[in-house]
């Protein structure tokens, strides 16, 4: 194996340690919009869709670059969809937590 | 200079999580996890060779247009949702990125990509199909009884076994049909998957499909 191949193995491996410790003790209730962040986060493969938007044999439409045109669509509605989402479900918290004191 | 910046979004990644552990913190993590992923955007914009910068720009605006206006849109109720059809979005993105470096025909990919390929084109196709039946049971619209029939788990095991073999005859041989192949016996398997499952359980799905 590569040195490349090793640096990404190790990495994987740290990530998945980071995110059992990270996730591990949240409050029920923050369940749901911990769920809608993770998702936008996920949209990060649109850096991967970003890297395939380019021109092939000086064609600027070809299959790669169509496929990856649709994906940065799908990723974008996500990453903008799931921050928004989380956004407003956290104002309802905010909500319920103000009338409580009053 | 590039992968510092990403190894900067990627921690305001990880605090962004962190910050949603707790109702005090969470807005910020929020807030964290937008600065986060506009950093990696930027830096992937600088980074990449010859792009279809048009193109990238008109993608990304569209579809920020339809996040934001389903996203304000949507009824509180139905937030699973629209949140197990967006996660269905990331999957069909992921298999549609493997689909076009597969067909990158300047790019030559090393064995630990084709690996990394083949692995992410069918997490995301089982994610993307599994994630359209959960969306399907939360809004009502296939049943959300539990469908159950004899040799299901044989079927899925002959699903999954077929899909392996698909992914490595393409690390050998590299034809692309083959990927494409191994694409469709993955979203196959998304469904056979998660239709045993009944209404209720969903969620808990949608979660596990995240990760």
């Amino acid at each position: 194996m590569d040195l490349m191949t090793i640096q990404n193995i190790s990495i994987f491996v740290l990530a998945i340690f980071v995110g059992y410790h990270v996730v591990w003790n949240v409050t029920p209730a923050l369940h749901t919009p911990l769920m809608s962040v993770t998702n936008a986060i996920s949209g990060i493969v649109i850096v991967g869709a970003i890297l395939q938007a380019v021109p092939i044999n000086d064609h600027e439409i070809n299959l790669t670059s169509v496929l990856a045109f649709t994906a940065i669509l799908l990723t974008s509605v996500n990453i903008f969809g799931g921050f928004m989402v989380t956004k407003r479900m956290l104002d309802m918290f905010k909500k319920k937590e103000r009338t409580n004191k009053d | 200079m590039a992968s510092l910046l990403y190894l900067f979004s990627a921690v305001l990644f990880i605090f962004s999580l962190k910050g949603l552990s707790s109702p005090k913190t969470s807005r910020l993590g929020n807030t964290l996890g937008m600065i986060g992923m506009a950093v990696a955007i930027l830096t992937t914009f600088n980074i990449g060779h010859n792009l279809i910068v048009p193109m990238v720009g008109i993608a990304i605006l569209i579809g920020a247009l339809i996040g934001i206006f389903a996203a304000k849109k949507v009824e509180m109720t139905s937030m699973p949702e629209l949140v197990a059809l967006m996660h269905s979005f990331v999957g069909l993105a992921a298999v549609l990125i493997a689909i076009a470096a597969v067909f990158n025909t300047s790019d030559v990919h090393s064995d630990a990509q084709r690996v990394e390929l083949c692995i992410g084109a069918f997490i995301g196709a089982i994610t993307f199909s599994a994630s359209v039946v959960a969306f399907g049971k939360l809004s009502g619209k296939f049943s959300a009884k539990m469908i159950q029939f004899k040799g299901q788990h044989l079927l899925n095991l002959f699903l999954f076994i077929a899909m392996i073999s698909a992914g490595i005859f393409f690390y050998s041989t590299h034809n692309t049909s083959i990927f494409l192949l191994m694409c469709f016996i993955a979203f196959a398997l998304g469904v056979t998957l998660i239709i045993p499952i009944g209404g209720a359980d969903m969620p808990v799905v949608v979660s596990m499909l995240n990760s």
